[in-house]
């Protein structure tokens, strides 16, 4: 880490980020107008398509003769369904919105025939359409205000526990993060709901917990003799490459819970299309909280280190020389 | 602290967080019940988000749209075989007809069935109006704080709507008595909700006696009743539930000229009765004469006083559905498996017993017997989170459970950066008495900053977001401060386990390091 020397290499990470979120914005404003939206939304708030089978009792006591007919249709009319709940005689089979119609349909149909073949006509199938585009539009806003509240308390605690210097870089870095976990997002269409802020909040609390580490460190090596007399660069290169560990733990544990859900929930639903997103939600968001509190954190921290220095050294110059 | 007064300590907290441990983990049959009464588990016992028990669902049809099903099974039927024995011509020719006439009312569309009249010049706006009502329901839905929920507009022409069941797990699984009790409760309960929260029409006030020869209106349907109110909340106090009228200026004199005309002049009905469209919500019983802005009208559960509350609210700021959807008895729910899975709860408490075995394993291995006592705050800490979301009640989805681990990683790594701080005083050629003590006092503001900074973080979390993110970000706050005060029980243990320890620079893998000067 220190070998690296982050910290003179601030102009690298600034076009890198600054890359990234121009991507992740060019690629959401692209979306927004031509596709779908800004991100890819997921079933609470994205339209999808469905195919509900009610089926007798009577006719089908297990439910298992039902589904392997839905399964043989849809595999004939080559279309994969995300998402299969049961309940109450009923199967219903979810759809992403992009899969055609007309097939969806004709996988409805020819379940239909199947099913009310021998003259059982209780039973049926029927093709929907639905649009949720109406879900979390206050869960959004409120979340969106949520997360803005909790980098202004943030700024204002580091504020009061270090210094301003310190706080406004853990300002700029939880706002970093946050673009990069967003942009991250937004170029790689992950499907995000309203947990999207669930995992931006992660983002948050895990830059928090990084910069706090870190500026600890700082503030250390700042107090001891020999490490107060190197520069800022150093300094912030020290500082980093002695609480690398402790400011990675908190995301990587983040990520591999995440992982950890992802294998047996995958394993219950029998499909890791449902489990996915929120996986990489939380992956992107270590991996956010991992890039900025550690790369892009010490870097801008030097430079304000370096004018708030600067700034004292001026100041000290043009104070009048008291006459003894 | 002695050995034996050590040892007494140690053994009354294990045995007491062995007893709430068996009663939070063991479900069985009540003895002498006969096997029809059981004991529900703790865990088994709280309640669940859709992820792991499924989610109610409902349809609503407007009035001239049919679905499949309810089409063919009204359709008239022309009487065949021994049926038709004994009609004449004619009378077959009108059961044709009425077939025929039947057939050429509707058109499908998709899977639907829908009045001619409906569609031409008039579809555009019959469609707006659909997504008009779902907006209007989706916006009362939103205020009964489901963790998660959807209201949607289903092939342009019907609303659908998707509640969680709130089903414990032992109503989700078990098909015994008891829970199916349980489980017909919550179900009666999304029923009411979902016909209340759906009920078309507008709002009026009725009394059979004053209103006598105006349909029993208290105010003619000409006036706008919006005008009469400010708002409904629910209210609750010592397990007493009620919904608080707030009252315009005209509204308050509305209210003292009819409840003073109901008690001098009502005979056998002394109520104000409240009404959407043909139901009938909550009344008001009526002894004096109301002058009053506010009122409260007492209701028997909180969760109607919710529900009762959301409906009126929305009516009487003019929030009405601009299509008829039916008798409120008509609505159909179909109660689905999980979206994770049917065993998806099952799966992810063995994920949740996985990080715990794992957290007691490597804290074990790693600090030995005081790695005991980390597992004991480990347990401890499973323990108050299971009581705290019994108790509060609040609808666990694995978002919420994923916050509760990130607060036993954040126990954990508390204690793990406490003991490692210990070990490096211990080095320094401390004895363990000053090594724990210059220790703890080491981490002491980085724990503290930790924790400062995680309640902040979940309490904004709860208090400005709703739904999910609202449930994890309380359920974080408590696992945060169970963390801080599990940090404190754990040193609290250091010391009733290391005073009666012999060798006062030797604990539990701790050795002091002499140093060279020595």
């Amino acid at each position: 880490m220190t070998n690296l020397k982050i910290s003179a290499k601030m102009h690298i990470l600034i076009i890198v980020s600054s890359v990234l979120i121009a991507l992740g914005i060019a690629v959401g404003l692209i979306c927004e107008f031509v596709a779908d939206g800004y991100f890819n939304y997921g079933n609470d708030y994205k339209n999808y398509k469905s195919v509900e089978v009610t089926y007798a009792l009577v006719d089908f006591p297990d439910e298992e003769g039902v589904e392997k007919i839905c399964k043989t249709a849809f595999k004939d009319a080559k279309i994969n369904y995300y998402g299969c709940t049961f309940g109450d005689g009923k199967i219903e089979y979810r759809f992403a919105k992009s899969v055609k119609t007309d097939k969806i349909q004709a996988a409805a149909e020819a379940i239909n025939a199947k099913l009310k073949l021998d003259g059982k006509d209780l039973s049926n199938a029927s093709a929907h359409e639905i649009n949720t585009t109406l879900g979390g539009g206050k869960a959004l806003t409120l979340g969106a205000i949520a997360l803005a509240a909790g980098v202004a308390v943030q700024f204002i605690y580091f504020v009061i526990r270090y210094k301003l210097a310190m706080a406004l870089s853990a300002l700029l870095a939880n706002v970093h993060n946050l673009g990069v976990f967003f942009a991250l997002l937004s170029i790689t269409r992950v499907p995000v709901g309203s947990n999207i802020f669930a995992f931006a909040a992660l983002t948050v609390v895990a830059t928090m917990i990084g910069c706090c580490f870190y500026f600890d460190r700082v503030r250390k090596n700042i107090k001891n003799e020999v490490t107060a007399k190197l520069g800022a660069n150093e300094i912030c290169d020290l500082s980093m490459s002695e609480s690398f560990l402790s400011v990675c733990v908190p995301a990587v544990c983040f990520a591999f819970a995440a992982l950890l859900m992802f294998v047996f929930l995958s394993i219950s639903a029998l499909s890791v299309t449902g489990v996915l997103s929120a996986v990489l939600c939380a992956i992107f968001s270590a991996v956010a909280c991992v890039y900025g509190t550690s790369f892009f954190t010490p870097s801008t921290y030097s430079r304000f280190m370096k004018i708030g220095d600067d700034f004292k050294a001026k100041h000290h110059l043009k104070k009048p020389v008291k006459k003894a | 602290m002695g050995k034996i007064k050590s040892a007494i300590l140690t053994a009354i907290i294990v045995a007491a967080v062995a007893v709430l441990a068996f009663f939070a983990v063991v479900s069985f049959p009540v003895a002498g019940s006969g096997g029809v009464k059981k004991y529900n588990s703790f865990i088994s016992s709280i309640h669940l988000g859709s992820d792991f028990t499924g989610e109610a669902r409902t349809v609503l049809y407007p009035e001239g749209v049919r679905s499949e099903a309810d089409y063919l099974s009204d359709m008239p039927e022309i009487p065949q075989g021994e049926a038709a024995e004994g009609l004449t011509q004619a009378e077959i020719d009108e059961y044709t007809k009425k077939q025929t006439d039947y057939v050429a009312k509707y058109e499908k569309r998709g899977s639907l069935y829908i009045e001619k009249d409906l569609l031409g010049d008039s579809e555009a706006e019959f469609i707006e109006n659909v997504k008009k009502d779902a907006e209007v329901l989706n916006d009362r839905f939103n205020q009964k704080g489901y963790s998660n929920y959807s209201v949607s507009v289903q092939d342009k022409f019907t609303v659908r709507i998707c509640v969680p069941t709130n089903f414990a797990y032992s109503a989700y699984k078990d098909s015994d008595d008891a829970n199916r009790t349980a489980r017909s409760e919550e179900t009666a309960k999304i029923s009411r909700t979902v016909q209340y929260l759906t009920a078309s029409g507008e709002l009026t006030l009725r009394n059979s006696d004053i209103g006598k020869g105006n349909d029993d209106l208290l105010v003619p349907d000409t006036a706008d009743i919006t005008t009469y109110f400010k708002s409904f909340k629910k209210y609750s106090s010592a397990k007493r539930y009620a919904v608080k009228v707030n009252l315009t200026k005209e509204g308050k004199e509305l209210f003292s000229d009819k409840t003073d005309d109901i008690v001098n002049n009502a005979s056998s009905d002394k109520a104000v009765h409240f009404y959407v469209g043909d139901t009938q919500l909550i009344s008001l019983t009526v002894e004096e004469a109301i002058s009053e802005k506010s009122f409260y009208i007492t209701v028997n559960d909180g969760d109607y006083a919710d529900d009762y509350a959301i409906i009126l609210n929305s009516v009487s700021h003019g929030k009405t559905l601009s299509l008829d959807y039916g008798e409120a008895g008509d609505i159909e729910i179909v109660y689905s498996t999980a979206s994770l899975g049917k065993n998806a709860a099952i799966y992810f408490g063995v994920i949740l017993l996985l990080i715990i075995v794992g957290a007691i394993v490597f804290s074990v291995v790693r600090y030995k017997k005081l790695g005991l006592v980390n597992a004991l705050t480990v347990i401890i800490f499973a323990l108050a989170m299971v009581v705290a979301l019994l108790i509060i009640g609040i609808q666990l989805t694995a978002a919420g459970a994923f916050a509760a681990v990130l607060g036993l990683a954040l126990l954990c790594g508390s204690n793990i950066a406490a003991f490692e701080a210990i070990r490096k005083e211990t080095k320094k050629g401390k004895t363990m008495q000053s090594a724990v003590k210059s220790g703890y006092k080491s981490v002491l503001t980085a724990i503290l900053d930790l924790h400062v900074i995680l309640i902040i973080a979940s309490l904004l979390l709860t208090l400005i977001c709703v739904g999910e993110i609202q449930a994890c970000g309380f359920i974080f706050f408590i696992a945060s401060i169970a963390s801080y005060i599990l940090y404190w029980f754990t040193r609290f243990m250091w010391f009733v386990i290391s005073s009666p320890a012999r060798d006062k620079f030797k604990f539990c893998g701790f050795k002091r390091e002499v140093p060279l000067d020595d």
